[in-house]
């Protein structure tokens, strides 16, 4: 593995490692968001799916 | 519902559960596992908590119950390995609602039981970020004879 696509996966890495340390109500704030995101490809491919409903408004 | 005795306990698993100790990944659902009160004829079913949140104004939708905008499955504890991980569920709170987890060492071993496509997937991904127990998690494994699966799914990696 050349050191450029090394330094590119370690930064991967260290970047998902820093997001599983988040607070998990913030980790649900961004799968409504992702959920937000995802939804509309969802739909026109025929799943009924659609993002989480929480209060308060920020998890809109 | 636990406080009611519509069941014995609960605790979230599934994706959900996996978020709680590895980066967000998508899912639609929120898997509840649940201990229910056996019925008078030794059956356990999910009826009386389908009654129950019906009675509340919560409709079903397919195979979950829209709770809140939120789409909940319930499964009941189908196995000793699912009764062991809702016996051993972590307390935690979402916000300032108390609420249980399934142990991280737990949803590895539903993981390999279950073993479809998408939970090999996301197993890769769990096990490269939550930090586990290793020897509780061997305990585990050794208890469900999923030992070899592991050693097999690793050597796979």
């Amino acid at each position: 593995m050349n050191a450029e696509l090394e330094k590119m996966l370690s930064a991967k890495q260290a970047r998902r490692q820093r997001l599983a340390a988040m607070p998990f109500p913030e980790k649900v704030r961004a799968l409504v968001r992702l959920q937000a995101m995802v939804a509309p490809i969802q739909r026109a491919k025929g799943r009924s799916v659609r993002a989480w409903r929480l209060e308060p408004e920020s998890y809109r | 519902m636990e406080r009611v005795g519509v069941i014995r306990r609960y605790a979230i698993g599934g994706a959900v559960g996996a978020i709680y100790y590895m980066e967000p990944i998508l899912t639609y659902d929120l898997d509840i596992f649940v201990q229910l009160p056996a019925s008078s004829q030794g059956l356990v079913t999910l009826t009386a908590v389908y009654e129950y949140l019906r009675s509340r104004g919560y409709a079903e939708e397919r195979d979950c119950i829209n709770i809140e905008g939120v789409p909940v499955q319930f499964l009941p504890a189908f196995n000793p390995l699912i009764e062991e991980a809702l016996a051993e569920a972590r307390d935690t709170t979402f916000e300032q609602t108390p609420t249980r987890v399934l142990r991280a060492e737990h949803l590895v071993a539903i993981m390999l039981q279950t073993a479809r496509a998408k939970d090999r997937e996301r197993l890769a991904s769990f096990v490269a970020e939550a930090v586990l127990d290793e020897d509780y998690l061997a305990a585990v494994l050794a208890r469900y004879d999923l030992t070899a699966t592991w050693q097999q799914w690793r050597g796979q990696r």
